[in-house]
């Protein structure tokens, strides 16, 4: 024995149910050592971070491009499958990766698409024409490079696709 | 330019997979940053096999939603590992749903922890602090393998309700998960 070994404990809850309990040795706080979270090294992380934010709108106008051809397809009902799958993967992807370097206006107006492909009719006009905002709005924000919240203008912008948002979930087809 | 203290987590060895390079590289980044000195890559679940046979990982980053696979999979399958692979691998689940039924079900899988995107950088330093100082026990419950769903530092007095339905929510826990990294940068 090596000491390394999980330790194992066979119990019964309290309706009989039995059940193992597994203590395994803590294997990594032995190699790690002490660890703990400082405020130099969040910000030193920043610091790269805001290196990367640099980059990100380069980054992603070639996604923003698959996502407004993906878009363009299915609203002319010439869309496949892959195209609504393409569709709701980069939305999905936006909304996680902006606000990760600083882009939280595109993680909102990807929130508030991703809201809207879920509550809207998407074959009613109102409903295609909010998705066309939004589209063109991460379009903007990235050819602008447009950080943070945007600003005023930014959260303005944001209020106007809720808006838009709010009216196609209303007119959603029953 | 001033040199980087060394951190501990120099040792460590950390693979991330997810299908998106620019999350990778953003996880790459902040792990980095972080001190963390071995950082591997993959961008399925293939690719990932592969890594972990030729350099077991310390911890591991997963993307739920892979292109064509599901990250629950996966960590199903390294849960049910021999244990010479070691099934209990922290895995560190990012992901951008924080629905409540979302979460349980990550947690059900075996997930160890839960990453809520847009990512932060104190959000993952404080879930590699969690997953290296506050290990929890494991459980093999029914079909069940993976971390107690219940904290180590929690009391285990009164009722032991582990293995049972309705332990399967912590009501703590999951609120937390939920409440997300927003407000954490």
């Amino acid at each position: 024995m090596s000491g390394d070994e999980p330790k194992v404990r066979r119990m019964k809850g309290p309706r009989g149910h039995p059940y193992e309990l597994i203590d395994v040795p803590n294997r990594l706080a032995r190699k790690v050592g002490d660890f703990h979270v400082d405020p130099a090294s969040i910000a030193r992380v920043q610091a790269r971070l805001d290196a990367l934010a640099a980059r990100y709108p380069d980054m992603a106008l070639p996604e923003w491009e698959r996502l407004a051809a993906h878009w363009q397809q299915l609203r002319s009902g010439a869309g496949t499958a892959e195209d609504d799958e393409g569709f709701r993967r980069i939305v999905h992807d936006f909304k996680g990766q902006g606000g990760s370097v600083g882009y939280m206006l595109i993680t909102e107006i990807a929130s508030s698409l991703g809201e809207l492909q879920r509550q809207a009719d998407l074959t009613s006009e109102t409903a295609r024409q909010a998705v066309d905002q939004h589209v063109a709005a991460i379009g903007t924000i990235l050819r602008g490079r447009i950080g943070g919240d945007g600003g005023a203008q930014g959260q303005a912008l944001m209020a106007g696709l809720r808006l838009l948002a709010a009216k196609a979930s209303g007119e959603r087809a029953p | 330019m001033a040199k980087q203290p060394r951190s501990g987590l120099a040792t460590l060895h950390v693979l991330v997979i997810d299908d998106h390079k620019g999350m990778r590289e953003i996880i790459w980044t902040i792990l980095a940053g972080l001190g963390v000195g071995n950082i591997s890559e993959a961008a399925d679940i293939a690719a990932a096999e592969a890594q972990m046979k030729r350099f077991p990982p310390d911890i591991i980053f997963l993307d739920w939603m892979l292109q064509s696979e599901n990250g629950l999979e996966f960590v199903r399958h390294i849960r049910a590992l021999p244990d010479n692979q070691n099934p209990f691998v922290p895995i560190i689940l990012v992901t951008g749903h924080a629905e409540y039924e979302r979460v349980v079900e990550a947690r059900d899988a075996g997930v160890t922890e839960f990453l809520v995107k847009p990512l932060t950088t104190l959000a993952v330093a404080q879930r590699l602090e969690m997953v290296i100082h506050h290990p929890r026990n494991f459980v093999r419950a029914g079909e069940y393998l993976g971390p107690d769903r219940r904290r180590r530092t929690r009391s285990i007095d009164g009722p032991d309700r582990r293995g049972t339905p309705e332990m399967l929510l912590d009501q703590d826990e999951i609120d937390a998960v939920m409440k997300g990294g927003a407000d954490e940068r």
